[in-house]
């Protein structure tokens, strides 16, 4: 069956799965409407144990992924993700970028590391571009 | 009581014409075979540029009291002709460098002559070696032994740094991510980091993971 769609922007799109994990509930809404716009179908968690359980359970093909989280960090959740998964794609955002995490992201098989703030464009080309390659 | 002086620290991820003429001259040849991707990397290295030298314009640097050490840059004696030459080739890491010295910044030479070759004759024997699905393997043997490589190189950037540096001079370092560079300046020095995006997927070459 053909999935494909025109997105807001006028470009085809297929029905690719994302996987938001991010504790800003305002960011998350934004990224989950900008994300919906441009044609994919979005799923959201809260927080790192729930990120790791909706993975599990929903195989999305691309994981957005915010370092800075209460409780269970970025760094820690994709480590407990990819015991399991080492294919979902994962672009890491975070407002606190540093060498260390950006070492954790590459050991990690990240494919973008993204600092806060971006623009909404920015970040539909940045995934635009992960799922081209 | 000695004032900790300031150093801007800018991790980036290295694209095949940054590099020195041997490890570009094996990777060319294995670029040819996959010239679907060449286009992609090439945008996503411009993209990350352009990144970094907006944030870096923001912070309105004093460029004439400014001294760039950048990774892959030997202690020569003639780093400037280096730098535009390596710009001219199409690295987009010296074009930034060169368009900084223009502004009046001075290129330091950063790295240990010695420690660089032995970087290099790694990658090359390494590439030449293996190709195709046993890249997995030859990345991880890569890693495994550049990693006391680097340890090596760290000290002796740091130790530059240190030596060259005048009174009143900014230093701004450009390091390649898996350097852990930043560790031995945290100690003399208050590091601000300017980091911007990183396309791991798009510049994947053996030296950056």
């Amino acid at each position: 069956m053909d999935f494909s769609y025109l997105s807001s922007s006028g470009r085809e799109t297929t029905k690719r799965k994302i996987l938001i994990i991010e504790d800003d509930s305002d960011l998350l809404g934004l990224m989950k409407h900008v994300m919906e716009n441009e044609g994919y179908v979005v799923s959201c968690a809260v927080n790192g144990a729930e990120g790791i359980f909706r993975n599990a359970q929903e195989n999305p093909d691309l994981i957005i992924l915010d370092l800075h989280m209460p409780e269970m960090d970025g760094i820690e959740t994709l480590r407990k993700i990819r015991v399991s998964d080492e294919e979902v794609l994962v672009v890491i955002l975070t407002g606190y970028a540093s060498p260390d995490t950006i070492r954790d992201a590459a050991d990690l098989n990240v494919s973008e590391y993204l600092s806060k703030p971006f623009e909404n464009l920015e970040l539909v080309s940045v995934i635009g571009n992960v799922f081209k390659l | 009581m000695k004032e900790t002086r300031r150093l801007i620290y800018v991790p980036v991820l290295h694209a095949q014409e940054d590099s020195g003429r041997a490890a570009s001259n094996v990777e060319n040849g294995k670029r040819l075979k996959s010239c679907g991707k060449v286009g992609a990397d090439r945008t996503a290295v411009e993209q990350m540029w352009q990144g970094i030298a907006a944030k870096i314009a923001e912070l309105n640097l004093p460029w004439n009291k400014t001294r760039i050490y950048q990774d892959g840059t030997p202690v020569c004696g003639n780093e400037a002709a280096l730098a535009e030459r390596l710009a001219e080739r199409g690295s987009p890491n010296y074009s930034f460098i060169t368009e900084l010295m223009k502004k009046g910044a001075v290129l330091e030479g950063t790295e240990d002559m010695e420690l660089l070759i032995r970087e290099y004759d790694l990658l090359n024997k390494l590439l030449i070696r293996k190709v195709g699905s046993e890249r997995d393997s030859v990345n991880a043997e890569y890693q495994e032994k550049s990693r006391d490589l680097l340890v090596l190189r760290d000290k002796f950037i740091a130790g530059r740094i240190a030596a060259t540096l005048r009174e009143g001079e900014l230093p701004i370092v450009f390091m390649g991510v898996m350097h852990r560079l930043d560790k031995l300046l945290e100690k003399e020095f208050q590091v601000s980091y300017v980091i911007y995006r990183l396309p791991f997927r798009s510049i994947g070459t053996i030296y950056n993971a």
